[in-house]
Parts: structure tokens; sequence; C-alpha cells
């Protein structure tokens, strides 16, 4: 493995889990539907960690990411907000990755943009031409 | 870049590499000519460069039928023009970031695509066209070569499968 490619598949590891983290403040204040769209995404991107850090070596594996500069929303339009934010993010990571990876590698982190991008929206965020740039 | 490339390598690569939609335009006119497709086992530098400035040509002919698309359905619904006039600039935003170093395109500019003259039906043909074209960028996305080519393709990808949510989810009171 290249070093571009373990730094950008450590990048999407990093931005992982400041997703899980922010999907783990805003769940509170999200009831109802928006409860279960959130928590689909919690499990998804806790999913997404667990197939990138199999595809790095135990030696190169990084440490548990934390210390997120996250303001802890206090109602469900913050939440939401945190959330579109923390996707259209993860989308450009994504799309690095991409760059650093070919094949099914590459497509699998096409895929992942695309969803993190729908998922931004999902949120209220706005669509974005390059989403995350 | 590649400078100039035979027009028989653009065309036959463009129709390898495009999934252009069938229905919202015509594709360019085929030469199956004997140009292999480019290989990933080594290719040279220019054959990459060569086949980096086809995708990109037929990505930005793709984004030319989608801008088309979108602009035929706010002539026939202008009710829809303004949740549909900023995902179009959007796609004009995609075409020039794909057209950047290659020549501009010299071909006939698309086919007026026809537009349901209900709105939520032609709401729903957008969606679909977004849903088309994201999927051809994923494929185009993994035929590129140069890096920056790669990321553009694959934000291109992600931006125009989160129109089709963003219509999905205010299309249905249009």
């Amino acid at each position: 493995m290249s070093d571009a490619t373990l730094d950008a598949l450590i990048a999407a590891i990093d931005g992982e889990s400041a997703a899980v983290y922010a999907y783990g403040v805003a769940i509170p204040r999200l009831s109802g539907s928006l409860g279960d769209l959130a928590r689909g995404g919690l499990a998804a991107h806790r999913l997404r960690i667990v197939s990138l850090r199999q595809r790095i070596p135990v030696a190169d594996q990084p440490a548990s990411a934390g210390g997120f500069d996250v303001d802890t929303p206090t109602d469900a339009t913050q939440a939401a907000s945190l959330l579109a934010g923390v996707e259209v993010r993860l989308a450009a990571v994504y799309a690095d990755l991409a760059a650093a990876t070919t094949g099914l590698e590459r497509r699998d982190a096409v895929l992942s943009a695309r969803e993190c991008a729908v998922r931004s929206v999902a949120w209220g965020g706005e669509p974005q031409a390059f989403p995350g740039r | 870049m590649q400078a100039r490339m035979p027009r028989r390598t653009l065309l036959g690569f463009a129709v390898v590499a495009a999934v252009v939609p069938a229905s919202i335009g015509c594709t360019p006119d085929a030469d199956p000519g004997p140009d292999p497709a480019p290989t990933t086992d080594g290719p040279t530098d220019d054959s990459t460069a060569s086949a980096d400035a086809a995708l990109r040509a037929a990505a930005a002919a793709a984004e030319n039928e989608l801008i088309a698309l979108y602009e035929a359905t706010i002539t026939a619904h202008t009710g829809l023009a303004a949740s549909l006039a900023p995902l179009a600039e959007q796609h004009r935003e995609h075409r020039a970031a794909l057209e950047a170093g290659i020549a501009p395109a010299t071909g006939n500019p698309p086919n007026v695509p026809i537009v349901s003259a209900d709105p939520s039906a032609a709401v729903a043909e957008i969606i679909a066209a977004e849903r088309r074209a994201a999927d051809a960028r994923t494929v185009d996305c993994e035929q590129a070569g140069a890096e920056d080519l790669t990321r553009l393709l694959a934000l291109i990808a992600a931006s125009e499968a989160s129109h089709s949510e963003a219509l999905s989810a205010t299309g249905a009171s249009s």
C-alpha cells in the first residue's frame, strides 16, 4: 500500500469517527422518523470504520480518533445542521480516497461519497456542485 | 495535458465511457474503430492523458444533456424554476470543471428534450436522469487515470446523487 493510499484511508477513518461522534451527540435531540434516520446513519458509519480498518495492516492502524471540536446541539434543528455538515465534509474525504485508490476500492470510495452527499441533503443541507469542497 | 487527439479515438472511447442516458438525447455517431480501450496494466503517460481527455469530453457532453433537460423543463414549467435553476447551475459548474484543459466541444448542441406536461412527471424524469448520470460518472471515475480527474468525477457523482435526493424530497410537492 502506498503512503498516499494509507493517508487517505486514515483520513477516511478519522472522518467516519467524527461522524459517529456527531451522530452520538445529535441522536438525543432527534425523535420519530428523524431519530430512525439518525440511527441508520450511525450504523452505516460504524460499519464503514470496520471496513476501512480491515484494509490497513496491523502495524499501520491509527489510534482511535478523539477530541472532536463539536458544539453539542440543543435542539433538532441544530442536530440536523451538524449532521448535514459532517456528511458533506466526509463526501469530500471519500473523493480524496477515490483518487488514492484503484479498482473496486475506488468504486467503494465513490459510492461512499455519494451516500454521504445524499445523507447531507437528507439532513437539510443544500446540494453542492462539489460536495465538501 | 494532451493537446490533441484523433477524433476517432475520442469518439470511440466516448461511447465506451459515457453511459449517456438515451432518453435525454443522442450519443455521438459511433465509429467502432479498432482503437483499443485503455488498459490498466501499465498504460503510457500519453495514453492515460488521451483517455482522461476523452473521459472529460464525454462527461462534459453528458452534463450538456442534463443542462438541456433542466432548461427545457424550466421553460415548460416555470413554477419549477426556483427548485431547478440552482441545480442546473451546478451542472454548468460540473461542465466547466470537466472542460478545463481540453478543447471545447465542437459538436452540435444537444437536442431539446421532450418534457412531460405533468410537472411531477417532469421532475421524476430529471430525478431518473440524475441517477443515471451519477452511475455513469461513477463508472467514469473508475476508469480515470489522473488523480485530479478521479477526484472531480467522484465529487460530481456525489453531487448528482444528492440532486436526486433533493428533488425526491421537494418534487412531490411541486
